[in-house]
């Protein structure tokens, strides 16, 4: 086990070379400097400005630089925010980003398997048609629908809840639950038909046999194996719902790292693009191992050898 | 098909909102020395010097305070650290009497700090965007440009001086300056080889005997600039020209003071300098001082007690919420989580028509125009009978009644009317029969199509709905086939720059309220004028009128420059913009002025506001102080 993963750990750094370098280069082709501006920039300015960041020497000495500051855990500076490291404003955003996608997973989570089970174990009973009616209603609605409609209801209606902004647990539960609500619906399918699969194995009619209690049933012997799918789906969904932040972050003004993939670009913010780039590769990379990890644990006919 | 739940959120929003006729709610939420308030950004920079973008520029607008400040309403110049000034007879010369004053931490602000400043303004090496600003100093361009200055020339000719230069290194500019006995060079050629140039010129220059004459060329020291502290109380500054709207230069931020003793200090710790505007350093001489900032969320201000007119500001405490979205701005604002939008954020289209009848919504014009610039090199676009038919093809009432909707107001002109008492041009705004016969005339008819012109503008929707109603009319009154591309904001400035295109959208601010700030945009150096024209008498008039002090004689110049400039249609304008905002009623001492500025040492809250259920009228004195008489001489304090 443990050498499997340290295997897959040093397997990930000729990945993440490529992802850097390719990414490097691509930002590069992209027309346009950090340095546009509406109104022109007196060339000995701009002089000034490009040699501040080095972008007035060959494209292969900067991305070998880029690499060597990598090394050191130095992604650079901002172009934007010139008073910035991109490592203070990523970890300045992260904790956000991740408060929220974790109040997110703990909503989809909790609301997907519990919904999942109930509609498994009732099947075709007018809960299972009722849960999995909202489900559906959950895939389908947007998070730039549902979001604004939460604000109006719990923020302009009621009062209860801030529509916007950050600052304290009251500020990241509109977000959460708007961010995590497509999860939720998806893992409460997902659960149902993992939960059905197994209804009918070996392993659970035994269990019955043996005269255990329904409930030891269900949460011990059945949602061992019916959550199978769902930790599948685990991975891409964390990554997922991290990249789908930006949009929930724009409507309720959250201050994380969303915004960054969308407007760092636009503004050719280079450094903060490729900090935004490593970072998420990063999480992606080591998001997949943890699913091969989490796959073994609960599915004892897996090994790693 | 995505947008039927919006809309029902719409009508939904729309049917509940409006107690009293206000948007949300009237109760403030915080005590009555504190305002809430939205910037739609992070700011880029706080730096004085540095900043060029809005968010930044209302931050520093209200934590620093420069020579003059605009008056709430007109923004007239009104004394701030500079007590009074006097003016010379030929316009070159201020001398401003600064008040005694303090920064943030009580260190002494003195006129030293202001040349500092303006010298770091016009440093190369500061990376100041809007160094241009002070390119009205006194050798301020050259500075900027890394000039070099030859001695000793004596009545030496210019070109003289070239023939004996241009052998060495290529020059971009060459200028005779007979009090210095010098002359200043700046080198041109390609960009990277220019420090490379500038060194073969310094070494083989640095003491050369020539026609008789001792010759020494040394790089340019900061003192040449046109800007001296004369003991502490006392700022000399010198122009390269007379400049009539020089007063109002004075407001802007890029001439605040800097602290040069918190640069000093941390350059001494060896900390990067470049970071005395972080929250931990940083020190002002405003009305309010930085308390807290954090990244992305918001910012604190808190009332600068050392500032001098400490008295008359009424808040504590400020609060301003970093929100980049508009609607959620709006949602905050309704719920009370925001007492004004803030100076940047805009209110969404689609919620206009419901938030006009709102009793706290407030619309004034705003310095900016909406206009197509023609380039008129590329053909058919160089002959101006097609460039006036475009014009005169754009029916611009239906763009701001049916598109745009926010009240702009349709205008042909470039300089907007009013603008620092100009009277404005009145160019008909449409005359789709005139624009058919200039066509006819132009040789362009049934049997001849004007050949399909490519308009081009930056990735946005109300600029697309715009250039689809361009494009309908143009079809529609000429018959002109138009191809709209859109481009990403980064790629289609340097098109813009690169001249690539025939019609291109752009918008221009003005920086200062006269008529100078929309015409010197069509100058033909002036690196914004993307559209190739250039013509000698229109610098010519723009040149005389600055030399003029008769202020009636110098708009009547400016008028016939603006007409030279209509005449040759180098673009089209379509909208001069409006501002609109929600205030709540509880906040005085805010009018929307020309430039959107946010001066919130005139802001204060209406206590009544806490007590009673139904909110008192909003009919009341903002407490203003008068405005003074005019800009130039007559500002309060001239001599």
């Amino acid at each position: 086990m443990l050498g499997f993963v340290v295997r897959r750990l040093l397997g990930l750094v000729p990945t993440l070379l490529v992802i850097v370098a390719l990414s490097f280069l691509v930002i590069r082709l992209a027309p346009g400097s950090p340095f546009e501006s509406e109104r022109g920039i007196p060339p000995e300015v701009l002089a000034e400005l490009n040699n501040k960041y080095g972008f007035d020497r060959p494209l292969s000495e900067q991305l070998l630089r880029y690499f060597g500051g990598l090394l050191r855990g130095d992604l650079g500076l901002s172009t934007k925010y010139p008073q910035r490291s991109v490592n203070e404003i990523i970890a300045d955003g992260l904790p956000a980003t991740l408060l929220l996608a974790s109040v997110a997973l703990c909503w989809a989570l909790g609301l997907g398997i519990f919904a999942g089970v109930v509609s498994a174990v009732r099947q075709n009973t007018a809960w299972d048609h009722g849960l999995m009616g909202i489900a559906m209603l959950g895939i389908s609605l947007p998070s730039f629908v549902l979001g604004p409609l939460l604000a109006l209801v719990f923020a302009l209606t009621f009062y209860v809840l801030p529509p916007g902004g950050w600052g304290g647990l009251r500020h990241v539960v509109l977000p959460g639950i708007t961010l995590g609500s497509f999860y939720a619906a998806y893992i409460a399918r997902l659960t149902r038909s993992g939960m059905l699969e197994v209804v009918h194995m070996d392993y659970v009619r035994m269990a019955r046999a043996k005269g255990l209690p329904e409930h030891t049933v269900v949460l011990r012997h059945m949602l061992r194996g019916g959550l199978l799918p769902v930790v599948t789906y685990l991975g891409p969904a964390i990554a997922n719902l991290m990249v789908l932040s930006v949009v929930v972050e724009k409507i309720f003004a959250t201050p994380g790292i969303g915004p960054y993939f969308v407007d760092a670009a636009f503004n050719r913010d280079y450094f903060l693009v490729m900090g935004i780039v490593v970072l998420y590769s990063v999480l992606l990379l080591c998001l997949n191992l943890l699913v091969d990890v989490a796959y073994g644990l609960l599915d004892p006919r897996i090994r790693y050898d | 098909m995505r947008s039927w739940p919006l809309a029902l959120c719409l009508v939904v929003c729309g049917c509940t909102r409006g107690g009293h006729g206000y948007y949300g709610t009237t109760q403030p939420k915080h005590g009555p020395d504190e305002v809430w308030s939205a910037l739609s950004a992070e700011p880029e920079s706080i730096d004085p010097g540095k900043t060029s973008e809005a968010s930044g520029g209302n931050v520093v607008w209200n934590l620093f305070a420069s020579l003059t400040q605009p008056h709430p309403q007109g923004l007239t110049p009104m004394p701030d650290i500079a007590e009074r000034w006097d003016i010379s007879e030929d316009g070159l010369r201020y001398t401003f009497h600064l008040r005694p004053a303090k920064w943030s931490d009580g260190a002494p602000l003195t006129a030293a700090d202001f040349e500092f400043a303006w010298r770091r303004v016009l440093d190369p090496r500061t990376g100041s965007r809007y160094s241009s600003f002070l390119y009205c100093l006194k050798r301020g361009e050259a500075f900027n440009q890394r000039a070099l200055v030859l001695s000793g020339v004596g009545d030496a000719t210019e070109a003289e001086l070239r023939a004996l230069l241009e052998p060495i290194a290529p020059l971009a500019r060459l200028t005779l300056d007979p009090p210095l006995d010098a002359a200043l060079i700046v080198v041109g050629g390609e960009e990277a080889q220019r420090p490379a140039l500038r060194s073969k010129l310094l070494r083989e220059l640095a003491n050369k005997p020539w026609q008789g004459r001792q010759l020494a060329l040394r790089e340019m020291e900061p003192e040449l600039i046109g800007v001296h502290a004369q003991g502490d109380h006392t700022l000399q500054v010198e122009l390269e020209t007379p400049l009539p709207y020089f007063l109002y230069i004075t407001q802007y931020y890029t001439t605040m003071p800097v602290p040069r003793h918190v640069i000093a200090r941390l350059k001494q710790d060896g900390t990067n300098p470049d970071l005395w505007t972080r929250p931990e350093h940083i020190v002002s001489n405003g009305a309010f001082r930085l308390a807290e900032a954090k990244f992305r969320q918001y910012l604190l201000l808190e009332k600068n007690p050392h500032y001098w007119d400490a008295a008359h500001v009424k808040l504590q405490r400020v609060k301003w919420s970093i929100i980049d979205s508009y609607n959620t701005v709006l949602n905050m604002y309704e719920a009370g989580e925001l007492d004004s939008i803030g100076p940047t954020a805009n209110l969404p289209a689609e919620f206009l028509d419901l938030l006009r009848r709102q009793r706290d919504f407030r619309s004034a014009p705003y310095m900016a125009v909406y206009f197509y610039w023609f380039n008129v090199k590329a053909p058919p676009l160089d002959d101006v009978r097609v460039r006036r038919a475009l014009s005169l093809a754009i029916d611009r009432k239906s763009i701001v009644e049916h598109v745009t909707r926010a009240g702009q107001i349709a205008s042909a002109d470039i300089v907007p009317e009013g603008l620092g008492g100009y009277p404005g041009l009145h160019s008909p705004i449409f005359d789709p029969e005139r624009a058919r016969a200039l066509l006819r005339e132009a040789g362009y008819g049934p049997d001849r199509p004007l050949p399909q012109l490519s308009l081009r503008y930056n990735t946005s929707e109300t600029h697309k709905q715009i250039a689809e109603a361009v494009q309908a009319m143009w079809r529609k009154h000429l018959g002109v086939g138009i191809e709209l591309e859109n481009l990403e904001w980064n790629v289609y400035l340097k098109a813009m720059h690169a001249h690539d295109f025939q019609v291109g959208r752009y918008a221009w601010v003005g920086d200062y309220p006269d008529p100078f700030t929309f015409l010197e945009v069509f100058s033909a150096h002036n690196g914004n004028n993307s559209s190739n024209w250039e013509s000698a008498r229109y610098e010519e008039l723009l040149r005389e009128a600055n030399r003029q002090r008769e202020p009636g004689r110098r708009l009547a110049l400016l008028e016939q420059a603006e007409r030279e400039l209509q005449a040759a249609v180098p673009a089209a304008p379509v909208y001069v913009y409006t501002r609109s905002e929600l205030i709540k009623p509880y906040v005085r001492g805010h009018v929307i002025n020309y430039q959107g500025k946010h001066l919130l040492k005139h802001w204060w809250i209406d206590r009544r506001f806490y007590d009673r259920d139904t909110p008192p009228s909003d009919e009341l004195d903002h407490g203003f102080p008068p405005q003074p008489l005019a800009a130039g001489r007559a500002a309060s304090g001239g001599t």
